[in-house]
């Protein structure tokens, strides 16, 4: 089909329909002559025939009015006018069935004997005297011959033929014989009456002298003899003339169907091969069409594909690679035409040896098998080279040509993996030196206190020894700097250990440790003298850090018991906590000396101090504040000067579940 | 109240003058023996378990202390049968006040309490009171 196209018609339908359609309608009009020609032929060879046949009955029938004229003329020339001439007449009759009549004319015209003379009332009539009949007959005398003339209006009635022959006595014309034939029975004896005749029409003319033809007999003629196809028949010892007309106009109109037909056909030939035609070329667009968004999209795909940062390969069911690109060739060191068709085993590129990855491997497909997926599977691998390289692999089942492939993303992963490593290598580091410094405040913490607990034993033991007042005194304010010194180590060891030490969330009985943190208190001035009363009100389990809790109450009753009021009646402190499932609202109350407003935005500033009397570090409340938030609680002051001062603070229930704001406060 | 044999474990030569003098002006102490050294404590006591007349009432442990601090002391004691432990009671007596080292002493049966130095009167008397 196509060399076909080698040629530019068809490249063009519409071009090639016109050439189909115009071939056709030479080929069918041809036919259609052709066919015309043959039944033209045809029409023409029926018509001769049959004007033949029409010329031959005709001629038989002049030759009997020849004969019985001829017989007769014979008779009355030799033996003049028979006395018997009816019965010569009849007999002659009898063998000329064609003729009508027969008559007798002597030489003046006038007609001496008629038979029959039934239907021919004739005798005793001139001829040469009649204006119809006289120009027959005088023909008839100057040409001295047989002669028919006719048709013509005969006296008798009718119109007829009339032959005659003259006759001659010696030199002297003598009278005719003549035969009548009346047109009735002329026609029907040539049977061109006939209705079976339909095929053809026919037309009876008389010649004149003047050569003008006078139509006597036209018979089933519509068209004009000039239009009709015709033969005419002439007689030559006449003067008519005999027109054959075919009737046969069907056979034009079977020529016209035919041709039209023909031209119907052309037209759906033509239309049919354009269409055709066309089918082909507009397939051949539409191919071309998605052709061009294939490759598109191949295109697009190949691009992205080969160009993707993530490392990506596709494989066939076999595990051999199908497809691979730049950075997953360059992830596995190696050069990506040398990998095609060849399983990454085969490739040799990466160590399987070692079993981890074995079993790793077969966990991973048969993850692929059961899901149809995985995605972002932490995998290391070790290179030919001994690189170890950590990789996030992704595997999806892809379809190609039917057939399960699978496409592998694998996203490198060591810088990440290797920042993880550094970042954990860092924070075990911290730890490190977190336990550490704890280690070191403490170990130095006791260093210190252990020089002052011994001076303060030994300035107890003078004081409980000696009597002197002024030297007493001395030893008073002696052990009170130092009191405070050692106050001061606590309170930093305390700052530190809320900083450095993870929380510890554990129940909490509020009771055994404000008991524990009075009785720690024994050492303070004052002391026994405060009443201190407290009340738990427990709905459910607290959660917390106990240590620093153990801080918090430390600092605060230790606080309403250096700020007492002891001139006050009745120095109290009122401690009450309840507990929520939530939270823990804890108040301490005291009527102590109470804090002047100007003081209560930064008493829990770090080294702030409200009095210079009272014994001291200013770190106390800071570190108190610095748990609570540690504990994601809140601490708010109330006081009034010479009232009584009230901590409110709310600690959140660290129940279990809460681990992970646990954890957060930990970083933080 | 019955007359107390009390046993001293402390590196520092002045806290034991110091806790000493305490003591002693406690009616209830009878003897007052001093061990600078725990392995040497430990010693005296393994010696004692044949004569469980003179075995301490009281023992006062440092914690800080060189060759063999108060826990490794700790460790050795309690493997001494129970029955002569539950006669004496062990507090003790250290100037750390890292929580840890309270926690840990507690964990410990035969740990009465964790005493902060100096040992005072006030001190001695409110702990001989649960003795």
């Amino acid at each position: 089909m196509n060399f076909l196209k080698e040629f530019p018609v068809f490249k063009n339908p519409i071009l090639f329909g016109l050439t189909v359609f115009l071939l056709t309608i030479i080929l069918t009009q041809y036919l259609t002559y052709q066919r015309y020609l043959i039944l033209k032929n045809k029409e023409s060879q029926e018509i001769i025939s049959q004007a033949n046949w029409v010329e031959k009955e005709f001629q038989k029938i002049i030759n009997q009015s020849f004969t019985t004229t001829q017989s007769l003329a014979f008779i009355v020339e030799r033996y003049g006018v028979p006395k018997d001439f009816d019965s010569i007449a009849e007999l002659l009759l009898q063998t000329n069935e064609h003729i009508n009549a027969l008559e007798l004319v002597n030489g003046n015209g006038v007609i001496t004997h008629v038979y029959p003379l039934q239907e021919n009332e004739v005798l005793g009539f001139n001829i040469l005297t009649d204006s119809i009949g006289k120009e027959g007959a005088i023909t008839t005398i100057k040409r001295k011959d047989y002669f028919l003339t006719g048709p013509i209006h005969l006296k008798q009635g009718g119109d007829g033929f009339v032959s005659r022959i003259p006759i001659f006595k010696g030199s002297t014309f003598n009278g005719f014989s003549a035969a009548v034939i009346k047109l009735p029975d002329f026609l029907n004896s040539i049977h061109i009456d006939s209705i079976a005749e339909n095929h053809f029409s026919y037309q009876l003319s008389k010649i004149n002298s003047d050569k003008s033809e006078e139509v006597f007999l036209s018979q089933n003629v519509t068209n004009s003899l000039k239009d009709a196809y015709n033969i005419p028949i002439s007689i030559p010892k006449g003067e008519l003339k005999l027109y054959v007309i075919s009737n046969n106009k069907i056979t034009y109109l079977s020529v016209a169907i035919f041709s039209f037909l023909g031209i119907i056909l052309s037209v759906l030939a033509g239309v049919f091969s354009w269409f055709l035609l066309r089918q082909p070329s507009r397939l051949d667009k539409m191919v071309k069409e998605k052709t061009a968004l294939l490759f598109e999209s191949e295109e697009k795909f190949y691009k992205s594909f080969q160009s993707n940062l993530i490392g990506m390969l596709i494989v066939d069911n076999d595990l051999k690679i199908v497809e691979i690109n730049e950075a997953f060739a360059a992830a596995l060191n190696s050069d990506r035409k040398a990998l095609y068709g060849k399983t990454i085993v085969e490739t040799g590129v990466i160590n399987f040896n070692t079993n981890n990855d074995i079993k790793k491997r077969e966990e991973l497909w048969l993850k692929v098998k059961e899901r149809g997926k995985v995605s972002n599977e932490e995998i290391i691998y070790t290179l030919k080279n001994g690189k170890k390289i950590a990789a996030l692999l992704s595997i999806e089942c892809l379809m190609i040509k039917n057939e399960d492939h699978f496409l592998i993303s694998a996203i490198d992963n060591t810088k990440k993996k290797e920042a993880e490593q550094k970042l954990e290598a860092q924070n075990i580091e911290l730890k490190k030196t977190n336990e550490e410094l704890d280690r070191f405040v403490y170990s130095a913490s006791h260093e210190l206190r252990a020089p002052l607990s011994s001076i303060l034993g030994l300035l107890h033991i003078i004081l409980s020894e000696e009597k002197e007042a002024g030297l007493v005194f001395k030893l008073k304010m002696m052990e009170q700097s130092i009191t405070r010194l050692d106050g001061f180590i606590k309170d930093i060891v305390q700052y530190s250990q809320n900083k450095h030490l993870e929380i510890e969330s554990k129940k909490i009985n509020f009771k055994a440790i404000i008991n524990d943190s009075i009785e720690s208190l024994w050492y303070l001035q004052n002391r026994d003298k405060v009443n201190i009363q407290f009340n738990v009100l427990k709905e459910a389990p607290f959660f917390s850090d106990r240590k620093r809790i153990a801080v918090v109450f430390d600092n605060l009753i230790s606080n309403a018991i250096k700020y007492h009021n002891i001139e006050n009646n009745n120095p109290i402190i009122d401690i009450n906590i309840r507990i929520s499932v939530d939270n823990a609202y804890i108040t301490i109350k005291d009527n102590g000396v109470g804090i002047p407003k100007k003081h209560l935005d930064k008493i829990f500033n770090m080294f702030y101090r409200v009095s210079s009397k009272i014994m001291g570090t200013g770190i106390g409340l800071f570190v108190v504040k610095e748990i609570i938030t540690k504990l994601n609680g809140k601490i708010n002051i109330e006081s009034e000067v010479n009232k009584g001062t009230k901590f409110l603070i709310v600690l959140p229930n660290q129940t279990k579940n809460d681990d992970h704001e646990t954890k957060t406060n930990t970083i933080n | 109240m019955k007359p107390k044999q009390i046993l001293l474990i402390d590196d520092s030569d002045i806290d034991n003058f110091i806790n000493k003098s305490v003591l002693s002006k406690c009616v209830i102490a009878d003897s007052i023996l001093i061990e600078t050294s725990a392995i040497v404590a430990l010693q005296y006591l393994h010696k004692m378990m044949d004569d469980l007349e003179n075995f301490p009432d009281i023992i006062f442990l440092d914690i800080r202390m060189p060759e063999m601090d108060g826990f490794e002391f700790l460790e050795e004691y309690i493997k001494i049968p129970e029955y002569i432990q539950q006669k004496c009671d062990i507090f003790i007596l250290s100037s750390s006040i890292d929580p840890k080292d309270v926690e840990k002493a507690q964990q410990y049966k035969a740990v009465k309490k964790h005493l902060t130095k100096p040992l005072t009167q006030d001190l001695l008397e409110s702990i001989l009171v649960c003795v």
